[in-house]
């Protein structure tokens, strides 16, 4: 189970996240969610791969980091080997949370079970006063900029379906070894 | 080979200066013609221990030498040191503090700089970003760096006594320094040029060029060449030092910045290292009794580290000379370190002395004796004049000061100010510190240091007449780095702890 919890200043003033790139921080994925605002620079590095979700019968988009579950084959020496992070990545460990009655501002949360979030080297969020540092102000950002761009894809990809844009294929890539 | 080229150096003395002399010119010679480098050290004399700060050429010496930054930093208990806090040196009151850090200020014009910065935040703080990370202990890199680079300049503190044995190691090891154990009892010269030193136990040890590291004995320059000496005492007064060391707890922050705190007869140093922390109060014994130094020292343990038992700590005292030698090249030999002279360690200026003298050393090494003479006068003539302007830019901390004990007076009496100091002081009143003031290419205290120390020390900045707003831009861009930085940077501890930790567990994280 997850632990999320809400960011605040006094709890979290002296946490710090790990923004380095390694499979133990959470980086040894084949790809993530990707939303329609950040395509252009996506598609620049990765391929974007549509799923439909069988039950529901709407459409997700995918940026492809490997081939198989766990393989990132932009990770290379501890280093993100591409120009672009998409959105989605890129915020971990950090989520969008809405409090479910009240009104609808979006809240910055952490998942505290996140590998990035229990180290001594890492970037802080706060500074020794409290104010939110620009990492900090940098990520609610993109939690913004996600949020909004992950709401208004429902529209996209309407319209994909309407026009029937999309069709099925299967993926088959030739290894180095043959196989 | 001619008969007089220069092919065997002996080296009179370990320590610092001696070892460190033996590895940079051993390095520099690698890729030509081999020196055969000869090091004599007495084995029962105790290492000094006061020069435990350097200055930022130690990171460009190390890597010159071949010594990979962990492997230093473990070996002699290092930490990073980037600048010096100065306590109470202006009033003495409560607050009183300000920061000489490494990182220059934003660049442009300085006089622009001045008008834009509010005096809301301190001189230090508007212009550069390291003030922050400083007062946050903040270390000045990220493990992850290649050794030796930072986000901002950095030097290091160090236990001088591991410095001289990792040197010393690193000298017999890699360079094959041949190393003689035994006391120098006598020198043989000819013609105004050692020959050799004579030793109590491994006779006559002959030589082309030899290096005075003997320490205040001066055992070449000094006693066998006579060169005078040459007292500054009556610029600078202090000349006594009670020192300890104090073991810090496990996890406690390790400051980022020499603190020199003043009190009423001179001022103590702080300067912290991952284990313990060296702390010593210089003192003018005209000003003050041992007994009251002591009081001094023992009164700013207890209020700075309380859970220390003070009565437990058996300070060392160290009386020091203060002055140089009339010439630090004579003949065949230089003196390098202790034997050249030696000011308070105020602005840690002691190694990087041996450094710029080694630098200086090594990329003019006589070939021959034709070359000897000149090379002599043009190596006495700089070092003259480095000598001059650190005393000066010692003296300068003091004149600044407001403070009404009689030591303090006495630092500030007109009779004891060199004449060059108080003119560039009026000239300061009109424009800011320049490079004009400062031409050499290698200034350890360029313009910029002065700069930190006039303007954190309350001195009035010339009238400016032009537009600022390019420097209000460059003082908010500052102020954006800083924060910045000091989310991202991790802190001295956690950094230290890390390369300190016991390998096995440094495997298992990497792995």
């Amino acid at each position: 189970m997850n632990k999320h919890v809400i960011l605040d200043n006094i709890t979290h003033r002296d946490l710090r996240v790990s923004i380095d790139a390694a499979a133990d921080l959470g980086d040894a994925v084949m790809g993530c969610l990707t939303v329609p605002s950040e395509f252009r620079q996506v598609q620049a590095h990765f391929p974007i791969v549509f799923r439909r979700d069988l039950e529901s019968d709407n459409f997700s988009a995918l940026a492809l980091f490997g081939f198989e579950n766990g393989e990132n084959l932009f990770l290379e020496d501890g280093r993100w080997d591409a120009g672009y992070k998409p959105l989605a990545h890129d915020i971990q460990p950090f989520l969008i949370g809405r409090i479910e009655s009240g009104d609808q501002i979006p809240q910055v949360h952490i998942d505290m079970d996140h590998p990035r979030t229990n180290g001594t080297h890492g970037v802080r969020l706060f500074d020794p006063e409290g104010a939110p540092t620009p990492y900090l102000e940098i990520i609610a950002e993109k939690l913004g900029a996600l949020d909004t761009a992950y709401r208004e894809s429902g529209a996209f990809f309407e319209a994909l379906k309407r026009y029937d844009l999309l069709e099925p294929f299967s993926l088959e890539v030739p290894l180095n070894d043959g196989s | 080979m001619e008969s007089n080229g220069i092919k065997r150096v002996v080296i009179v003395g370990g320590g610092t200066a001696g070892w460190l002399s033996a590895c940079v010119l051993a390095a520099a010679r690698r890729c030509g013609e081999a020196l055969n480098i000869t090091l004599i050290e007495a084995p029962d004399i105790p290492a000094i221990g006061v020069g435990e700060g350097t200055w930022p050429t130690m990171r460009g010496t190390l890597q010159d030498i071949g010594i990979g930054e962990q492997e230093f930093l473990r070996s002699c208990s290092g930490s990073f040191k980037q600048g010096s806090q100065f306590n109470n040196w202006v009033s003495g009151s409560a607050g009183d503090s300000y920061l000489h850090p490494f990182t220059p200020p934003a660049t442009g014009d300085m006089g622009a700089l001045l008008t834009a910065w509010d005096g809301k935040k301190s001189f230090a703080e508007a212009v550069s970003a390291q003030a922050t990370l400083v007062s946050q202990h903040l270390s000045p890199r990220q493990s992850s760096m290649p050794d030796y680079a930072g986000a901002v300049n950095y030097a290091y503190h160090l236990d001088a006594g591991k410095f001289a044995a990792l040197l010393a190691r690193h000298a017999t090891g890699r360079f094959g320094v041949r190393h003689i154990a035994d006391k120098v009892t006598d020198v043989q010269a000819d013609s105004g040029m050692i020959a050799a030193v004579v030793t109590a136990a491994n006779g006559v040890i002959e030589g082309d060029f030899f290096i005075d590291c003997s320490g205040h004995a001066a055992l070449l320059i000094g006693t066998h060449y006579g060169v005078a000496w040459m007292d500054r005492s009556n610029i600078l007064l202090n000349d006594r030092a009670m020192a300890v060391q104090v073991p810090v707890m496990a996890g406690s922050e390790i400051a980022s910045v020499t603190v020199a705190t003043a009190h009423r007869a001179g001022w103590i140093w702080d300067i912290g290292l991952p284990e313990r922390r060296g702390i010593g109060c210089v003192y003018s014994s005209r000003f003050a009794s041992d007994d009251e130094a002591t009081k001094i020292l023992r009164n700013y343990i207890t209020e700075k580290m309380p859970e220390t038992d003070v009565n437990a700590l058996a300070p060392r005292r160290l009386t020091f000379p203060t002055g140089h030698r009339e010439q630090f090249w004579r003949g065949n030999c230089v003196a390098i370190g202790l034997s050249a002279g030696f000011l308070e360690p105020l602005e840690a200026s002691a190694i990087v002395m041996i450094e710029l003298s080694l630098k200086a050393l090594s990329a003019n090494f006589p070939r021959s004796r034709k070359s000897m003479d000149f090379l002599a006068g043009r190596f006495n003539a700089l070092f003259r004049y480095r000598w001059d302007r650190i005393i000066e830019f010692l003296k300068l901390h003091y004149l600044l000061s407001q403070r009404s004990e009689p030591y303090w007076l006495a630092q500030r009496d007109p009779a004891s100010i060199p004449e060059r100091l108080n003119a560039l002081l009026a000239l300061w009143a009109e424009q800011p510190p320049s490079n004009w003031d400062f031409p050499q290419s290698e200034e350890i205290f360029p313009a910029e240091s002065h700069q930190y120390i006039l303007y954190g020390m309350g001195f009035a900045p010339p009238p400016f007449v032009g537009d600022a707003s390019a420097a209000s831009t460059r003082i908010k861009d500052i102020s954006h780095r800083a924060r910045s930085l000091a989310a991202a940077l991790p802190t001295n501890r956690a950094v230290l702890d890390l390369i300190n930790s016991p390998q096995p567990d440094k495997a298992e994280c990497l792995a």
